[in-house]
């Protein structure tokens, strides 16, 4: 009885137009008992003696709802049976395409030999400081130790002595020997990276039809060395 | 969106609502009406906690609905989201399996009085993981 009444209030009718709206067997309200009534769409007719079957309450009704309704309702059973949710089940990731192997250049780079991988710059840094302090060591034999230090500190222009003079441009010329040499250093590498690129990216076509996708790694991997 | 009578009279399972009796009746009366449909009583695992309660318990169902079907209706009515587990058992016991109609479980599983009974729970906590693909697919669904 009350169950009528919270019925009549919350709108049985507009309960019934939500589930006939998805892509799934319609359920409505049999008149009697509280019975929920399935149905699917293709077995509606020898349902339809009694109570709401499927495709009865969408003209029913008179909300905005009842045209999608009814062509839902009216739709395949196969439809029917699929909800969205299923569809999602291979998650995109598995799918999706253009994760190929050779998507970035720096990821086999991370996996080949220390020298020829990203951290190429920082070791030629640290090349740098090197001969830096070598430089700095060496005048530091010539020069008084509390002048150089001061001179490193503040980086001024020198005054003073011509010893002293000859040694800072020796100094400079040592640094800057030092710093062409890294620069070819690193162009050298740079030649050899790309010239590793570039079998990385012929040898697979010659090994046969190039089927893209996972199977090149171990591929790739033989030449890493 | 629940009336609040709903949980006071739901307290009880069906089964100790009734006598046998009475529910013999209802199951032949209802056949009468929809011979073709199955009468199935969905109810909440009484321990259950997270899963909310049916407004509907008595299903009149399709012989040839899949269980999935059936799981992806109830599911759909109580709006769960994908990724809330979802526990249908059969007769109290047992998972059953996906594929089958319920034509099929309803001849195995149906109770004296007529009626096929299942419980749902938000956890399997029967034991009995004869399917768990069974058990995997109603999570994914």
């Amino acid at each position: 009885m009350f169950q009528r009444l919270t019925s009549l209030f919350f709108g049985e009718v507009e309960e019934v137009y939500k589930e006939c709206s998805g892509p799934k067997p319609c359920i409505s309200e049999a008149d009697e008992d509280d019975w929920l009534l399935v149905s699917l769409p293709g077995s509606y007719s020898h349902s339809r003696g009694r109570g709401l079957s499927c495709p009865f309450p969408c003209p029913r009704g008179s909300t905005p709802l009842s045209p999608g309704c009814q062509s839902d309702c009216s739709s395949g059973f196969e439809r029917c049976c699929m909800d969205e949710s299923w569809f999602v089940t291979p998650p995109p990731c598995f799918t999706a395409e253009g994760s190929t192997p050779e998507a970035s250049p720096m990821e086999d780079l991370l996996i080949e030999h220390p020298s020829m991988s990203v951290y190429v710059s920082t070791g030629n840094q640290s090349v740098a400081e090197e001969t830096g302090s070598l430089v700095l060591q060496e005048t530091s034999q010539r020069v008084d130790p509390a002048v150089s230090a001061g001179r490193a500190l503040s980086s001024r222009p020198p005054r003073g002595s011509a010893s002293q003079a000859a040694a800072l441009a020796k100094v400079a010329q040592v640094s800057r020997v030092q710093r062409a040499k890294a620069r070819s250093e690193r162009r050298q590498l740079g030649r050899h990276r790309l010239q590793r690129q570039n079998r990385l990216r012929d040898l697979p076509r010659h090994s046969g039809p190039a089927r893209g996708g996972f199977l090149h790694q171990p591929c790739q991997r033989r030449f890493n060395y | 969106k629940m009336p609040p009578s709903e949980k006071s009279q739901h307290a009880k399972p069906f089964k100790q609502r009734k006598s046998l009796a009475t529910r013999k009746e209802e199951v032949a009366g209802i056949r009468l009406k929809f011979p073709t449909k199955i009468p199935v009583i969905v109810e909440r695992y009484h321990r259950e906690k997270y899963l909310p309660s049916l407004d509907k318990t008595k299903f009149l169902v399709p012989q040839e609905l899949t269980m999935t079907q059936f799981i992806t209706i109830i599911r759909n009515r109580m709006s769960l989201t994908p990724s809330q587990a979802f526990y249908l058992l059969v007769n109290n016991s047992s998972l059953a399996s996906m594929s089958l109609t319920m034509a099929e479980v309803y001849k195995d599983n149906k109770d004296e009085d007529g009626f096929l009974y299942m419980t749902y729970a938000s956890q399997e906590m029967f034991g009995s993981c004869t399917e768990c693909t069974a058990v995997e697919l109603s999570k994914a669904g």
